[in-house]
Protein backbone atom coordinates (compact mmCIF):
# COMPACT_ATOMS: atom_id res chain seq x y z
CA UNK A 1 0.00 0.00 0.00
CA UNK A 2 1.43 3.42 -0.99
CA UNK A 3 1.78 5.67 1.76
CA UNK A 4 -0.56 8.67 2.01
CA UNK A 5 1.34 10.92 4.39
CA UNK A 6 4.70 11.49 4.31
CA UNK A 7 7.44 10.05 7.09
CA UNK A 8 6.17 11.19 10.26
CA UNK A 9 8.68 9.64 13.17
CA UNK A 10 9.74 11.64 16.29
CA UNK A 11 10.54 11.53 19.91
CA UNK A 12 7.41 10.81 21.58
CA UNK A 13 8.70 11.75 25.04
CA UNK A 14 9.33 15.60 23.04
CA UNK A 15 7.24 16.35 20.85
CA UNK A 16 3.54 15.08 22.32
CA UNK A 17 2.20 18.34 23.29
CA UNK A 18 -1.30 18.71 21.33
CA UNK A 19 -0.95 15.54 19.89
CA UNK A 20 -3.93 13.61 18.88
CA UNK A 21 -3.28 9.78 19.67
CA UNK A 22 -5.10 7.06 18.39
CA UNK A 23 -6.37 4.61 20.55
CA UNK A 24 -5.77 0.90 19.96
CA UNK A 25 -8.34 -1.48 22.01
CA UNK A 26 -5.25 -3.50 22.98
CA UNK A 27 -4.18 -0.65 25.27
CA UNK A 28 -7.10 0.11 27.08
CA UNK A 29 -7.42 -3.95 27.66
CA UNK A 30 -3.85 -4.19 28.91
CA UNK A 31 -4.49 -1.10 31.22
CA UNK A 32 -7.48 -2.08 33.26
CA UNK A 33 -6.16 -5.95 33.52
CA UNK A 34 -3.51 -5.93 35.71
CA UNK A 35 -2.12 -9.60 35.37
CA UNK A 36 -2.02 -8.40 31.12
CA UNK A 37 2.01 -9.15 30.14
CA UNK A 38 1.45 -5.47 28.57
CA UNK A 39 -0.02 -3.98 31.83
CA UNK A 40 2.90 -1.91 32.39
CA UNK A 41 3.77 -0.75 29.52
CA UNK A 42 0.22 -0.01 29.15
CA UNK A 43 0.42 2.23 32.54
CA UNK A 44 3.61 3.80 31.40
CA UNK A 45 1.93 4.65 27.86
CA UNK A 46 -1.32 5.78 29.84
CA UNK A 47 1.14 8.49 31.76
CA UNK A 48 2.68 9.50 28.31
CA UNK A 49 -0.80 10.20 26.89
CA UNK A 50 -1.80 11.93 30.31
CA UNK A 51 -2.17 16.16 28.43
CA UNK A 52 -2.92 14.45 24.53
CA UNK A 53 -5.97 14.24 23.27
CA UNK A 54 -6.77 10.49 22.90
CA UNK A 55 -9.45 9.33 19.96
CA UNK A 56 -10.87 5.89 19.04
CA UNK A 57 -14.08 5.00 17.31
CA UNK A 58 -16.82 2.84 18.08
CA UNK A 59 -15.39 -0.65 16.65
CA UNK A 60 -12.66 -0.23 18.76
CA UNK A 61 -14.90 0.43 22.12
CA UNK A 62 -17.22 -2.63 20.79
CA UNK A 63 -13.49 -4.72 21.34
CA UNK A 64 -12.71 -3.06 24.41
CA UNK A 65 -15.81 -4.46 25.92
CA UNK A 66 -15.85 -7.93 24.41
CA UNK A 67 -12.31 -8.64 25.20
CA UNK A 68 -12.59 -7.15 28.82
CA UNK A 69 -15.71 -9.44 29.52
CA UNK A 70 -13.75 -12.33 28.18
CA UNK A 71 -10.82 -11.99 30.04
CA UNK A 72 -12.33 -10.35 33.55
CA UNK A 73 -15.76 -11.84 33.00
CA UNK A 74 -16.61 -8.33 34.89
CA UNK A 75 -19.50 -7.01 33.39
CA UNK A 76 -19.39 -4.23 35.75
CA UNK A 77 -15.79 -3.29 34.65
CA UNK A 78 -16.40 -3.50 31.00
CA UNK A 79 -19.36 -0.94 31.10
CA UNK A 80 -17.70 1.04 32.90
CA UNK A 81 -14.58 1.16 31.03
CA UNK A 82 -17.24 1.48 28.25
CA UNK A 83 -19.64 3.88 29.51
CA UNK A 84 -16.76 6.57 30.66
CA UNK A 85 -15.44 6.30 27.19
CA UNK A 86 -18.33 6.96 24.83
CA UNK A 87 -19.59 9.58 27.53
CA UNK A 88 -18.02 12.73 26.27
CA UNK A 89 -16.88 13.64 29.96
CA UNK A 90 -13.04 14.05 29.56
CA UNK A 91 -11.57 16.67 28.03
CA UNK A 92 -9.05 14.78 26.51
CA UNK A 93 -10.90 11.71 25.14
CA UNK A 94 -13.20 11.83 21.94
CA UNK A 95 -14.79 9.43 20.79
CA UNK A 96 -15.66 9.02 16.63
CA UNK A 97 -18.60 6.79 15.44
CA UNK A 98 -17.87 4.60 13.05
CA UNK A 99 -20.26 6.25 9.94
CA UNK A 100 -20.29 5.34 6.54
CA UNK A 101 -17.65 7.94 5.35
CA UNK A 102 -15.35 6.18 8.13
CA UNK A 103 -16.40 2.52 7.56
CA UNK A 104 -15.61 3.34 3.64
CA UNK A 105 -12.13 4.55 4.36
CA UNK A 106 -11.66 1.60 6.59
CA UNK A 107 -12.99 -0.92 3.78
CA UNK A 108 -10.72 0.74 1.21
CA UNK A 109 -7.22 0.25 3.42
CA UNK A 110 -8.91 -3.67 4.67
CA UNK A 111 -9.38 -4.27 0.76
CA UNK A 112 -5.48 -2.70 -0.26
CA UNK A 113 -3.78 -4.42 2.04
CA UNK A 114 -1.97 -7.44 0.57
CA UNK A 115 -2.04 -9.15 4.05
CA UNK A 116 -4.40 -11.25 6.14
CA UNK A 117 -3.21 -10.24 9.78
CA UNK A 118 -4.42 -6.87 9.70
CA UNK A 119 -8.96 -6.81 11.29
CA UNK A 120 -11.38 -4.77 9.73
CA UNK A 121 -10.86 -2.97 13.30
CA UNK A 122 -7.44 -2.17 12.73
CA UNK A 123 -8.05 -0.92 9.39
CA UNK A 124 -10.63 1.20 10.79
CA UNK A 125 -7.66 2.71 13.45
CA UNK A 126 -5.62 3.62 9.97
CA UNK A 127 -8.53 5.52 8.45
CA UNK A 128 -9.84 7.55 12.13
CA UNK A 129 -6.13 8.40 12.18
CA UNK A 130 -5.69 9.71 8.63
CA UNK A 131 -9.23 11.28 8.91
CA UNK A 132 -8.08 13.35 11.58
CA UNK A 133 -4.79 13.67 10.52
CA UNK A 134 -2.92 12.21 13.22
CA UNK A 135 0.31 10.89 13.34
CA UNK A 136 0.57 8.89 16.07
CA UNK A 137 -0.86 5.51 17.16
CA UNK A 138 -1.01 3.79 20.50
CA UNK A 139 -0.84 0.31 19.94
CA UNK A 140 0.83 -3.12 21.04
CA UNK A 141 -0.21 -4.88 17.88
CA UNK A 142 3.49 -5.54 16.12
CA UNK A 143 1.71 -6.48 12.44
CA UNK A 144 0.00 -2.91 12.48
CA UNK A 145 3.11 -0.98 13.77
CA UNK A 146 5.20 -3.15 11.44
CA UNK A 147 2.40 -2.44 8.16
CA UNK A 148 2.74 1.67 8.63
CA UNK A 149 5.56 2.28 10.25
CA UNK A 150 6.26 4.42 7.29
CA UNK A 151 3.08 6.20 7.38
CA UNK A 152 2.74 6.68 11.48
CA UNK A 153 4.78 7.18 14.84
CA UNK A 154 3.33 4.64 17.52
CA UNK A 155 3.50 4.19 21.17
CA UNK A 156 4.85 2.29 23.42
CA UNK A 157 8.02 3.42 21.21
CA UNK A 158 8.92 -0.21 21.91
CA UNK A 159 7.09 -3.55 22.68
CA UNK B 1 -34.27 40.45 22.94
CA UNK B 2 -38.53 40.52 24.12
CA UNK B 3 -39.11 41.43 28.10
CA UNK B 4 -41.92 39.81 29.09
CA UNK B 5 -43.45 41.09 31.80
CA UNK B 6 -43.38 37.58 33.80
CA UNK B 7 -39.62 37.03 33.37
CA UNK B 8 -38.10 40.47 34.21
CA UNK B 9 -35.60 41.42 36.90
CA UNK B 10 -35.39 45.11 38.13
CA UNK B 11 -31.91 45.84 38.35
CA UNK B 12 -31.33 48.62 40.40
CA UNK B 13 -28.56 50.98 39.71
CA UNK B 14 -26.66 53.33 41.78
CA UNK B 15 -25.59 56.38 38.97
CA UNK B 16 -23.61 59.62 39.38
CA UNK B 17 -25.82 62.47 39.42
CA UNK B 18 -24.21 64.02 36.37
CA UNK B 19 -24.41 60.60 34.04
CA UNK B 20 -27.91 60.23 35.19
CA UNK B 21 -28.83 63.34 33.70
CA UNK B 22 -27.20 62.89 31.00
CA UNK B 23 -28.89 59.18 30.16
CA UNK B 24 -32.54 61.38 30.66
CA UNK B 25 -30.95 63.62 28.36
CA UNK B 26 -29.73 61.57 25.87
CA UNK B 27 -33.27 59.47 26.04
CA UNK B 28 -35.25 62.45 25.60
CA UNK B 29 -33.65 63.52 22.02
CA UNK B 30 -33.54 60.27 21.28
CA UNK B 31 -37.29 59.28 22.09
CA UNK B 32 -36.27 56.36 23.71
CA UNK B 33 -36.08 55.27 27.77
CA UNK B 34 -33.07 55.48 29.49
CA UNK B 35 -34.01 51.92 30.67
CA UNK B 36 -33.51 51.00 26.84
CA UNK B 37 -30.23 52.73 26.52
CA UNK B 38 -29.29 51.17 29.00
CA UNK B 39 -30.18 47.11 28.09
CA UNK B 40 -28.69 47.78 24.98
CA UNK B 41 -25.18 48.33 26.48
CA UNK B 42 -25.61 45.28 28.28
CA UNK B 43 -27.18 42.92 26.40
CA UNK B 44 -23.74 41.78 24.52
CA UNK B 45 -22.81 40.29 28.18
CA UNK B 46 -25.00 37.86 27.15
CA UNK B 47 -22.51 36.75 24.79
CA UNK B 48 -19.59 36.82 26.87
CA UNK B 49 -21.69 34.43 29.52
CA UNK B 50 -22.38 32.08 26.96
CA UNK B 51 -18.53 31.68 26.53
CA UNK B 52 -17.76 31.82 30.32
CA UNK B 53 -19.77 29.02 30.67
CA UNK B 54 -18.42 27.18 27.99
CA UNK B 55 -14.69 28.30 29.44
CA UNK B 56 -16.18 26.27 32.47
CA UNK B 57 -17.34 23.40 31.38
CA UNK B 58 -14.58 22.25 29.67
CA UNK B 59 -12.47 23.53 32.50
CA UNK B 60 -14.41 20.97 35.16
CA UNK B 61 -14.37 18.36 32.92
CA UNK B 62 -11.88 15.93 34.25
CA UNK B 63 -9.02 15.84 31.51
CA UNK B 64 -6.99 11.74 32.24
CA UNK B 65 -9.40 9.23 31.06
CA UNK B 66 -7.35 6.48 32.82
CA UNK B 67 -6.40 8.53 35.57
CA UNK B 68 -9.83 9.30 36.28
CA UNK B 69 -10.48 5.33 36.11
CA UNK B 70 -7.07 3.99 37.66
CA UNK B 71 -9.47 2.50 40.53
CA UNK B 72 -11.37 0.22 38.11
CA UNK B 73 -8.34 -1.87 37.61
CA UNK B 74 -9.15 -5.55 37.33
CA UNK B 75 -6.56 -7.60 39.81
CA UNK B 76 -8.10 -10.78 39.38
CA UNK B 77 -6.75 -13.57 37.58
CA UNK B 78 -7.50 -13.01 33.74
CA UNK B 79 -9.66 -15.76 31.94
CA UNK B 80 -8.64 -16.90 28.26
CA UNK B 81 -5.29 -15.05 29.64
CA UNK B 82 -2.90 -17.43 26.61
CA UNK B 83 -4.85 -16.30 24.19
CA UNK B 84 -4.40 -12.96 21.49
CA UNK B 85 -7.24 -10.15 21.43
CA UNK B 86 -8.26 -11.81 18.17
CA UNK B 87 -8.31 -14.98 18.99
CA UNK B 88 -11.08 -14.23 21.67
CA UNK B 89 -13.01 -11.90 19.15
CA UNK B 90 -12.52 -14.29 16.29
CA UNK B 91 -11.47 -17.75 17.17
CA UNK B 92 -7.98 -17.39 15.26
CA UNK B 93 -4.69 -15.41 15.43
CA UNK B 94 -4.70 -12.53 12.83
CA UNK B 95 -1.47 -10.72 13.76
CA UNK B 96 0.52 -10.95 17.25
CA UNK B 97 1.46 -8.26 20.19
Amino acid sequence: MKPTKPMMKFSMEENLENTKIVLDANIVIAYFSQKDPCHAQALLCSKLLENQLKVLNTLIVSEIATVLLVKTKDKYLASQVVDKFISNKYSKTRMYACDSSLLRSTSAIFKAFNDTKLSFQDCSIIALARKLKAHTIATFDKDLRKAFAHEFAFLPKSI
Amino acid sequence: MTYNKSKIKVLPIKLADALYQDLKYVAEKQHTSMAEIVRKHIEPVQETAENLRKKHQQKSKPKDIFEDLKHLIYTGPLYEADKTDDEILYGGKLGEY
